[in-house]
């Protein structure tokens, strides 16, 4: 697609400003790491559990439909049509789901075990088991991992539509605004990035919105009635109802097996913080979904199939092809926002995991704080390096290593929380038989070996099947110590020394 | 009941040992209220998708929107406006400290 050079330099100089002010806002806000009680990692990791209702439900929103909403299901929805319009409104109750279902949960017992991180939590339930907290570790850094690389890819691509520079420069961009927010300020520094990227892609959504359906010149039914004369085939289910369940399960309910999103239920300040956070929450990523699918009728209209790059680009392209060159400018700096934002919390729970749950917990129980706080720092930078280097290397569509690593999220953690909350006979016996089988069959059932899948993501069964597994190894084996299933369900617990 | 003094590490021990923390009842009812309401708005969404959605060329038209495409729009709505009464009406305010109360509704 081709720019005007003088529409191209527009684009830049609104999306330099927003990253300048975006710096400005980082590095101004580090005094935030220096004040409030606690010790480094503890202000490192959960912000000395005072976070607000934007940064609670923008860490929320911004981690589960941050990247996605604006490259990746457009784009399956411009390829596959009505179906994958209502698979992406499932993620629309993220913030109830996460923060509903887990928020108060968590949030008392962990302060009742001076948490800091979801896997040091998690350990913890599982008589603080060393294999538990490996295993968990593991699959936080491999699928999370993964996560964090197709997100930063999906934002390098845009970049790369919008302003015509390398795709690489956008990544490091990203990266180095990453780094920045998360060293200078911990969690707090990538919260208060995030509401500013929150606001600002809520801004170009509705703008982008309002601009894009006027585009066609049929007017919005107009050009949805146009494109089912045109395209009726478009408008019937792809596929069966089981692929549309399997993403009601994994895009809605199971939101909660994400580290970086789980995060903020061990960082918010109190309930009524939790309660309005919902309701910000739920209504931001609606006007997200909402704007962006309900544009997928006019990109469909406008884009012929195969006069996109790619799919992921519908929104970016009708961006930049209907709209003023600022206006496209402030989009391009909402889909950056939007990936910094998931980015920058998932690199601070890869560190958390990395360092804090790896190697303090496991390895070296006795490190000095100081120490840890040198190791922290080079762990961020690692991290973020590590994800720049494999995400050089893109691949195609996005969702579909999305979803691949949510899936592989899921199956290691949907029971290990929900039975750890919620059922005091789960046990560390059961919860490594539980994250090994899950990985197992859902490896296996993914590539075809085990047929069962049911004509569902392969996640659905594998989850399903090791939550069996988990339950049965745990009734066979003997309960979780008293001072444990105490603290995590009773009234008066032991207090640890 | 005479309430035994158990050593913490012990796995020898009766779940009915240990009271439960009122807050932890309520959040499990809170649980399983916000797991329904989900499943409502999965089975409607569902139910849309497949049954509501025929043959294209005889679609049904209200205000100018497929009818499917119409009801969908009102049931996300209605979930959000949902989520905005069980968070604003069901869900209780308590103290997320070490111990601590379900703060009564004013």
């Amino acid at each position: 697609m081709e720019l005007s050079s003088s529409t191209r330099t527009t684009i830049i100089i609104v999306f330099a400003l927003y990253t300048v002010l975006l710096l400005g806002y980082s590095l101004y806000s580090r005094k935030a790491m220096k004040s409030g009680k606690g010790d480094y990692l503890s202000k490192f990791y959960t912000g000395g559990r005072s976070g607000g209702v934007l940064t609670t439900a923008m860490m929320v929103s911004a981690g589960v439909a941050g990247a996605g909403v604006f490259m990746g299901v457009p784009g399956f929805t411009y390829t596959f049509g009505a179906i994958w319009m209502v698979c992406s409104f499932w993620s629309m109750c993220t913030n109830f789901m996460v923060l509903g279902l887990i928020g108060k949960r968590v949030g008392i017992v962990a302060r009742r075990t001076n948490s800091q991180t979801f896997v040091e939590l998690l350990m913890h339930r599982y008589n603080k088991n060393k294999i538990v907290g490996m295993l968990c570790g593991l699959v936080v850094l491999f699928f999370l991992g993964a996560f964090a690389v197709s997100t930063i890819t999906g934002g390098g691509r845009i970049f790369q539509i919008l302003t015509g520079q390398d795709y690489r420069i956008g990544l490091a961009i990203f990266t180095v605004l990453v780094i920045i927010a998360a060293i200078t300020g911990g969690i707090k520094g990538v919260a208060t990035a995030i509401v500013i990227q929150g606001i600002v892609m809520t801004v170009s959504v509705v703008v982008l919105f309002i601009m894009g359906i006027s585009s066609t010149g049929l007017g919005y039914t107009g050009t949805i009635q146009a494109l089912v004369r045109s395209d009726p085939d478009w408008f019937r289910p792809a596929s069966g109802i089981g692929m549309v369940f399997s993403y009601a399960f994994l895009w809605g309910v199971t939101t909660f097996t994400m580290p970086h999103v789980t995060m903020t239920a061990l960082t918010y300040k109190d309930t009524a913080t939790l309660h309005n956070a919902i309701k910000v929450g739920t209504v931001v990523v609606a006007i997200w979904l909402m704007g962006l699918n309900g544009l997928c009728f006019t990109v469909k209209y406008l884009f012929a199939e195969g006069t996109l790059a790619t799919p992921d680009l519908g929104v970016p392209t009708l961006a930049v092809t209907v709209m003023p060159a600022w206006a496209a400018g402030l989009v391009l700096a909402g889909v950056c926002g939007a990936v910094q934002s998931s980015v920058g919390g998932m690199v601070v729970s890869l560190a958390g995991t990395l360092i804090s749950d790896l190697y303090k917990n496991l390895i070296n129980p006795k490190v000095k704080p100081e120490e840890l706080k040198k190791l922290n720092t080079i762990g961020i930078v690692v991290i973020s390096l590590v994800i720049f280097v494999f995400a050089c290397n893109p691949p195609q569509l996005l969702a579909s290593l999305i979803t691949y690593a949510t899936g592989g999220m899921t199956v290691a953690f949907f029971h290990t929380v929900l039975l750890g909350l919620f059922w005091k006979r789960a046990n560390e016996y059961g919860a490594i038989s539980g994250i090994v089988s899950g990985i197992v069959l859902y490896l296996l059932i993914n590539s075809g070996v085990l047929p069962i899948s049911l004509g569902m993501n392969a996640c659905i069964m594998a989850t399903c099947l090791s939550t069996l597994i988990m339950v049965g190894v745990s009734l066979a084996t003997p309960k979780t110590p008293y001072g444990i299933i105490a603290t995590w369900f009773g009234k008066e617990y032991p207090e640890e020394g | 009941m005479e309430k035994r003094t158990i050593d913490p590490m012990s796995r020898d021990y009766d779940f009915s040992e240990i009271e439960p923390d009122p807050r932890f009842v309520q959040t499990g009812k809170e649980f399983w209220i916000t797991l329904g309401v989900y499943g409502v708005y999965m089975v409607l969404m569902i139910g849309n998708l497949f049954l509501v959605n025929g043959d294209p060329a005889e679609y049904t038209y209200i205000m100018g929107f497929p009818l499917w495409i119409f009801l969908q729009i009102c049931i996300l709505v209605g979930m959000v406006v949902s989520v905005l009464l069980v968070t604003s009406f069901v869900y209780q305010d308590m103290d997320i400290t070490p111990h601590g109360q379900i703060r009564p509704r004013k």
